[in-house]
Formats: structure tokens, sequence, C-alpha cells
């Protein structure tokens, strides 16, 4: 049996915002993810997606259960060497430029400096930046902010890349540029952890996939006993309408 | 319409009450003592220009100012030569040129000018020379006081000293000032006191040669003790008084 | 340390980017020139109204890191998300506190430095246009320490804006509690004096005196912190009340950033 990298025991999370009512992201999630897999998450809006990274990410505290990240607690910032984190809404600074990002990357991954220039290079190769890497990140396009995200969640090599929408606001070309990445990143044994609507995309790039519902997840499912692209999306719907 | 603006707005700065005022002006109390010190010269300015001379609710709105800022920075030394040099000579508000000189003695301790000030005004002004002495001796302690000083404070019923300590103070006064007007207007009366003191002098030689005080300064002239009369700088004339000193009708110059 | 180091300099870069930052400087150069001629319109303490002026503009430059920079780096990192860029990498939040801190102290000096050196130019310039006889009581050795000691000051705010914008959550309400701890701290002096011994026929509630004792030790006091009129007079500063001063203020710096980092630590993010 593969590695769990990822584990939720029974995890409940609820926001208490001020002035308002409490919300209830996480009822009870219980979710594995193994290692060297691409591991897809779906449901509808307000399923407990977000939280759910979150939590992995530490901005977010559960309140109950477990959490697991390589064997490390995710609150611990030990755990966030091994993950890569590319959000919905890419949030580099917008005054600096791409190569600033990369370069406090390196520097915080604690790389010789000969190394991170080395790094540099290669990243902006791969996500096809070498010509705006100076540029203010504040002047890119929607499609390179996503791509000069990407590079610097990959800067450390990461044991999981979690990717939230990759391709959402991408061009067919700046889609097909990401899915390459992911694609070869999983080939090289790392895990992904992956979140998106754009079902398509889940089906031809996940081994597996959980669907989330009002806090939990609902049921899982393999992508080779998918038969079709409408299997899924009737699995999403119905999961989605009980 | 713009004067009444400035004397309204100025004089509503000066009702302030000063633990007011320099709570609000948060750390910035000594750019707040400048703003205000540059305010109290702008109203004199002003009012001199309307007037021809400050009134004597203006004298009183500059007063209350300069209490502000004295509060403000006490160890400001521009409103208590405004102080001086307006409110005393000018004015004539001797005591409440006392209040303000009596902070600068105490934010002032190595300066001999505050105590100076003190004593000037009490022997020249109010001619009190036994008020003035202890101010003297006390002004001669300070380690930046002229070596006279001492002198003058066991001296102060002698008439002769009182002008020449007006002159004293007058030349420290224009070496000091770099406001070329305010320059000009205290040379013009250290001008005219030294004027005072030569005719004072020659009266003091007439009357040890003679006996008595001439009738009048033009027997000064005739007799050869001075060449010619000096004429006022500011317009008036010299006058002898019956008991030797030396009077001048623009009544500037506050001689007793 | 290196981490924190790395933050310092991403946050350093990212002020140094505001456009708002050179229109102050732009602003406090052009203030300092208006300064040396005004200076002119005074009698005699001319060097005194000119290191008033430019200490007033130097310390308004620093000010406004902390009341500007700080408050909208800190929450404009949480609203747009940013601080997803800095702890999904191996940061700590703790680090992260740091990090923001020491980037944010280094641009406050930056702008102080410039500052100063634009002053020490100024009463150069006044020296020259007004002559070395108004200029007899200068001081640079007391300016100097003035501006350090300001400096000091401003870093305790910056800290204490750590303070108010772990424990809230818009930049609005941030900004009203630095504003009412600036005043507090630079008047709670005259407050406690006023109240301890109020003028004859007035007379202060017990409750009033007890609350102003109280924030006299809460808020800090931040009035110590200023020598500008001494500098301006070309007083000395004794330098064990600088050595005291600068002990006081990093104590209350490592108090206020320990208790953000504690209550960072327990927040939920975004």
């Amino acid at each position: 049996m593969a590695d769990k990298i990822i584990k939720f025991k029974n995890v409940k999370k609820t926001y208490s915002a001020e002035l308002k009512r409490k919300k209830t992201a996480l009822t009870s999630l219980s979710l594995e993810v193994e290692k060297g897999e691409v591991f897809g998450i779906i449901g509808p809006n307000g399923a407990g997606k977000s939280t759910t990274l979150k939590i992995l990410l530490g901005l977010v505290l559960h309140d109950s259960g477990e959490v697991s990240l390589n064997n490390h607690d995710p609150a611990t910032p030990a755990s966030h060497q091994h993950i890569g984190y590319l959000p919905e809404s890419p949030c580099l600074y917008p005054n600096l430029s791409l190569i600033d990002h990369l370069k406090f990357a390196g520097k915080v991954a604690r790389y010789p400096k000969k190394l991170i220039n080395t790094r540099i290079d290669e990243l902006l190769h791969l996500v096809n930046m070498t010509q705006a890497a100076k540029t203010a990140i504040g002047k890119y396009s929607k499609g390179m902010t996503q791509r000069a995200a990407l590079a610097y969640a990959l800067f450390h090599k990461p044991e999981i890349a979690i990717l939230d929408e990759p391709m959402s606001g991408m061009d067919p070309i700046g889609r097909k540029l990401i899915i390459d990445i992911i694609l070869e990143y999983n080939r090289m044994g790392n895990t992904v952890l992956f979140c998106s609507h754009i079902l398509t995309d889940v089906q031809r790039i996940c081994n597996r996939i959980g669907v989330m519902h009002k806090g939990r997840l609902a049921t899982t499912l393999n992508s080779s006993q998918l038969s079709s692209e409408l299997e899924l999306e009737d699995i999403f719907l119905s999961t989605a309408t009980k | 319409m713009r004067g009444k603006y400035l004397q309204e707005k100025y004089t509503r700065i000066g009702n302030a009450p000063s633990p007011l005022l320099q709570a609000m002006s948060l750390e910035f109390q000594g750019t707040v003592a400048d703003f205000l010190m540059l305010k109290t010269i702008s109203y004199m300015g002003h009012s001199v220009t309307v007037n021809s001379s400050p009134s004597k609710e203006d004298w009183q709105a500059m007063f209350r100012a300069l209490d502000l800022i004295t509060d403000l920075d006490p160890r400001f030394w521009d409103p208590y030569v405004f102080a001086e040099t307006m409110l005393a000579w000018q004015a004539g508000m001797f005591d409440e040129a006392a209040i303000l000189l009596a902070k600068a003695v105490l934010a002032r301790p190595d300066d001999y000018r505050p105590n100076y000030f003190l004593g000037f005004n009490s022997f020249y002004f109010q001619g009190d020379p036994a008020k003035a002495a202890p101010y003297l001796r006390e002004a001669a302690t300070r380690s930046n006081a002229p070596s006279y000083i001492q002198a003058l404070a066991t001296r102060m019923s002698v008439y002769g000293s009182q002008t020449m300590a007006a002159i004293i103070l007058l030349e420290e006064l224009v070496a000091d000032t770099y406001d070329p007007l305010a320059k000009k207007q205290l040379s013009i009366r250290l001008e005219t006191l030294k004027m005072l003191f030569s005719l004072e002098q020659a009266l003091a030689k007439y009357r040890k040669d003679s006996g008595n005080f001439p009738d009048s300064l033009s027997k000064l002239v005739t007799s050869g003790y001075i060449k010619t009369l000096p004429e006022d700088p500011y317009g008036g004339e010299f006058v002898l008084l019956a008991n030797g000193r030396v009077y001048s009708t623009s009544n500037l110059l506050r001689t007793k | 340390m290196n981490t924190i180091f790395a933050i310092a300099s991403l946050t350093y870069k990212e002020g140094l980017k505001h456009r708002v930052l050179f229109g102050v400087l732009v602003a406090a150069l052009f203030l300092m020139t208006g300064a040396l001629l005004i200076s002119g319109f005074f009698m005699r303490d001319i060097v005194k109204v000119l290191i008033d002026f430019c200490l007033s503009v130097t310390n308004l430059g620093g000010l406004l890191v902390p009341f500007f920079l700080t408050i909208g780096m800190l929450t404009g990192d949480r609203d747009k998300r940013t601080i997803v860029t800095i702890l999904s990498q191996n940061v700590s939040r703790t680090q992260y506190i740091l990090g923001k801190y020491f980037g944010l102290s280094l641009l406050t000096a930056t702008i102080m430095c410039i500052l100063a050196m634009a002053t020490y130019f100024t009463l150069l310039g006044g020296s020259l246009l007004y002559g070395e006889y108004y200029f007899k009581s200068l001081s640079l050795y007391s300016v100097a320490t003035s501006i350090v000691l300001s400096y000091v000051g401003i870093s305790i705010l910056n800290g204490v804006v750590f303070l108010w914008c772990t424990l809230t959550t818009t930049s609005f309400l941030a900004t009203l509690l630095t504003i009412a701890t600036y005043i507090i701290g630079h008047s709670i002096d005259d407050v406690v004096r006023f109240v301890e011994s109020p003028p004859p026929g007035v007379t202060v509630a017990t409750s009033i005196v007890k609350a102003v004792q109280i924030f006299q030790y809460v808020f800090p006091n931040l009035a110590a912190f200023d020598h500008k009129l001494t500098a301006a007079h070309g007083l000395a500063i004794p330098l064990i009340d600088s050595a005291l001063l600068c002990g006081y203020g990093v104590s209350y710096i490592a108090f206020s950033l320990a208790l953000s980092v504690i209550i960072f630590s327990k927040r939920d993010l975004c």
C-alpha cells in the first residue's frame, strides 16, 4: 500500500466571523492522498475545498480531528518545505518582479546564491517567462501571472504540489503548458493535489477524484473507472444536489 | 478684509489656553512656537502699516501670543527680545515684559541677558535702581556676561550710567539681529541714544566748569562744548530739562 | 535568521516601490528649502527655527511609515492574500512578523537618513546664507542624537501598529488605534501632570486619575523620545539618557512584537 502523504481524519472547522453567525466549513472531513498520485478535489461552491487547502497550508487552524502533511503538522513551517502552492487567484506582490519573488523563494529554501540563479533560469524557461522576468507582476496578464505563480510554487522542488484552479482564465496554449508541467512533475514521483471546476481537466490529469459536499468527502472515484466526462458530471451533480 | 481676518484669527490664537495648545502641538511645540512668532511679527508689521502704531488691544494680543510662544518653547530667544524692544521699550508694558523675562531667567540659566533686561527696565524705564541692582548682580554671575555689568550694578544711581547701559544693550541687540528692518530700527535708536549721551557728557562738563547747567542746549554750542546740536532721527527736538536731563519731544525714547 | 532577513528584504523592496514614498521625499525636500528662506524672517534664533523645521519634517517623513506603509502593507497582505505568498513557503508566522517589522524599520531608517542628510545640507546652506554668527549654538551631535531617538520612538509606534493589525480586521480600525496611540504617547506626560496636580478650582474624578495612571504605563511614552527642542537649542543630550531611552524602546518593541506573534499565531488568516 502506498504511503499516505496527506491525511485528514474527522477534521472539523467552523469560522466564527465577527458580528455574523458561525459558519461550518468542514463538518467531518476524512481524506487520504497517496504519495505519487494526482488527487483531484471537486465540489460545489461552499463545499469546503478552499478550507481544506488552507488547513494544509497552515493558514487556518482546524478545530478538531487530525491532519498530517508528509507526517508533519501542517501548522508548522517545516511542513511547508514539502509543498508548493498555487492559489486560485495568484497573490504575488504587484510592485515586485518575478525574479524578486524567485530570489525570495530561493533564500527561504536556503539555496546557495549560484544555485538560486541557476534554478531561476530553469524555471523561467519552463514557464516561458524569461522575457518578462524583470517586469513588475502588476503589469502581467492573467495567464502570465498564473505561470509566474506556478514557477514560484515549484522553486524549491516540493514533493507535493497543491494547485487551486491552475488553468483558470488561461488560453489553450497556457492551459497545455500548465498541464504538461503538472504531468511531468508527477512523472518525477511527486504528488499533486488538484482543485478545479473544469471536470475534463480533472478527469484527464487525476488518478483519483474526491467529491466534496457540505464539508465532507462525499465520494472518492478512480479516474480509470470513469467511462466518460459526462459520468463524472452526473456524479458531481447528484452529489451536489443531495 | 484680509487685515480684519488676520486680526481676528491672531487674537483667537492668543486666547487659546496654553496647556491646550501645548497638548495639541504634540511633538511639534518648537515649530508651532516658530509659526506663532512669525504671526506675531507679521501682526506687528500689519498694525504699524494700518495704524502707524499698534493699539492697546493689539499690544495685549501680542503679549498673549508671546506668553503662549514662551510656554511652548521657553528657551526661544526671539520672543524675549520682542518683549524687551517692543512691549517694554515701545509700549511701556513693563509688567508684561517682566512676566515673560522671568520665564527666560528660568529657561536660559546660562544667559545673562534676561536678568540684564529686567534690571535695565527697572532702572532705565521705571527709575528704580534698588530693584535693578539684584537683577544686574545675578546677570553678572553668568558665564557669558560682559565685565562691565558688575560695575553697572554698583552705579545705578548715576544717570550717565543709565544711558550708557542702554547704549550697550542696544549695541548687543544690533550685532545679534539678522533681520535687516529690525536691525535698522535698532540702529536708529542706538544713534539717538549716542547723541543723547554725548549731550549729557557735554552738560556734565559744562556743569563741572561753571557750577550750573546751561539755560538751553544751544548754549553748549555757543560755549564750544559741542560743535552743533544733533537732529533727533525720530523727528522730534532735544530739550534740556531743569534737572539737567535731556528730553526728546518725539517721545520715542523714554527718559526721566 | 536568513528567512527573517529574506522577508525583511522583500518588504523593503516592496516599500521602496511605493510611489507615495517618492512624492513625500520630494515634498520634504521642498519644505526644507522653504525653511531656509522662512528662517530669514526671524530676528536672531535662525538656527533654532531651521532645526525645528528640519527635524519636524524628518519626523513627519518617518511617521509616514507606521501610519501609511505599515498599516497598508500588513492589512494589504491579508486582504489581497499576498500573505499566502510568504506563508506558503517554509516561513513561520513568527518569522513573518519579525521579517516584516525589520523590513519596515529599515524603510523608516532609510527615509529618516535621507531627510537627515537634507537637514545637514539645509543647515550648511543656512550658515552660508546667514553667516556663521547665527549658527554658534549649532551642535550636529545633538541634531543626530535627536534624529536617532525620534527613529526609536517611531520604531515603537511601528511595533504597536503590528499589534493593532493583528488584533483588528480592518485597516480603518488599525489606523484609528495608531492615531490614538500616537496622541496618547505624546500627551500622556502633560495629562498625568494635569490630573495629579490640577490647577486651583479644578477637580478630577479618582477614576479618571487611575485610568490616566494606567494609560501611562500601558501606552508607550513617545514624548520621551522627542528631543527636537534640545537639539534646536544646541543643548547636549546625555548619553546615559539616550541609552536608557533606547533600552526602553527595545523592550517595548520586543513586548509589542511578542504579543503580536502570540495573537497572530492563533488567527485564521484568509
